[in-house]
């Protein structure tokens, strides 16, 4: 059994949690555009920033387990159209996000050097790496598409307190 | 579910889409991408304009997406409406 929350505590603890998410979004956000430009960062800070990028990716996932969870254990045909296309897109962009990664990590020339390992370059792994780099972006995308209202309500809150 | 139990499906489905992805390497088109000369140029960072210009295409790709998507559901929200408030739909015995 749970114990009731007061409303204020409960609405508190939801401005701390949008909070909380919104945070971490932006930093995954610019994390992931550092990682996608190799041309910028450099190979070596774009292995480094490939494999950091995941405490943020598991921790969006993480606050979001409840969401996973229910939509998962619902009967598909229960779930309404927008969601039900949700559950199968971001399983996509999970799987597309593990691809890219260890598709990079079979061609590193820094990470896995750096700790010891030598791989050779291999042309099939920087096809995969390249394809689902270029995936991820599209998949990455729709995901924002699919919350700008979220997103553009937090903009809108944000710029406002910044005039009051 | 618990973080704890989230964090070990999480695992458990990481370990298996790695193991997929690597059994990728073995198939036949694999060899036949290996055979052939990469002609991908990876390299270091580079330097002035050119290195800005490496943001351009992740913010772009995901710009025009992001935009798309929101037309085409903006699109769809539109119809869903025009169809809900269509005389034909609020016609009596129907």
């Amino acid at each position: 059994m749970t114990a009731a929350v007061p409303p204020a505590e409960s609405g508190a603890r939801k401005v701390n949690q949008t909070r909380r998410n919104w945070l971490l979004d932006v930093a995954l956000l610019i994390v992931f555009m550092l990682v996608s430009a190799p041309i910028t960062t450099g190979i070596t800070l774009h292995e480094w920033l490939g494999l950091i990028i995941f405490v943020p990716v598991l921790y969006h996932l993480l606050w979001h387990w409840k969401w996973v969870v229910g939509v998962f254990t619902q009967a598909t045909r229960k779930l309404p159209g927008q969601t039900k296309f949700a559950k199968w897109f971001n399983l996509g962009l999970f799987v597309m996000i593990i691809v890219a990664g260890v598709s990079g990590l079979m061609m590193s020339e820094a990470l896995l050097p750096a700790l010891g390992w030598q791989v050779a370059p291999d042309n099939f792994w920087l096809t995969v790496h390249k394809v689902s780099a270029t995936l991820m972006m599209f998949l990455i995308g729709v995901h924002l598409a699919l919350h700008w209202r979220w997103v553009a309500n937090q903009l809108r809150r944000k710029q406002s307190k910044g005039a009051s | 579910m618990k973080n704890w139990n989230a964090g070990v499906v999480l695992l458990v489905a990481t370990v298996l889409i790695s193991l997929f992805t690597l059994a990728l390497g073995y198939l036949p088109v694999a060899e036949s991408l290996r055979a052939m000369q990469s002609q991908a140029a990876r390299g270091g960072a580079s330097q002035g304009a050119l290195s800005i210009v490496g943001l351009v295409k992740p913010l772009l790709l995901m710009g025009a997406f992001a935009g798309m998507t929101l037309l085409v559901v903006n699109m769809s929200n539109a119809w869903q409406r025009r169809r809900k408030t269509s005389p034909l739909d609020t016609a009596p015995g129907r």
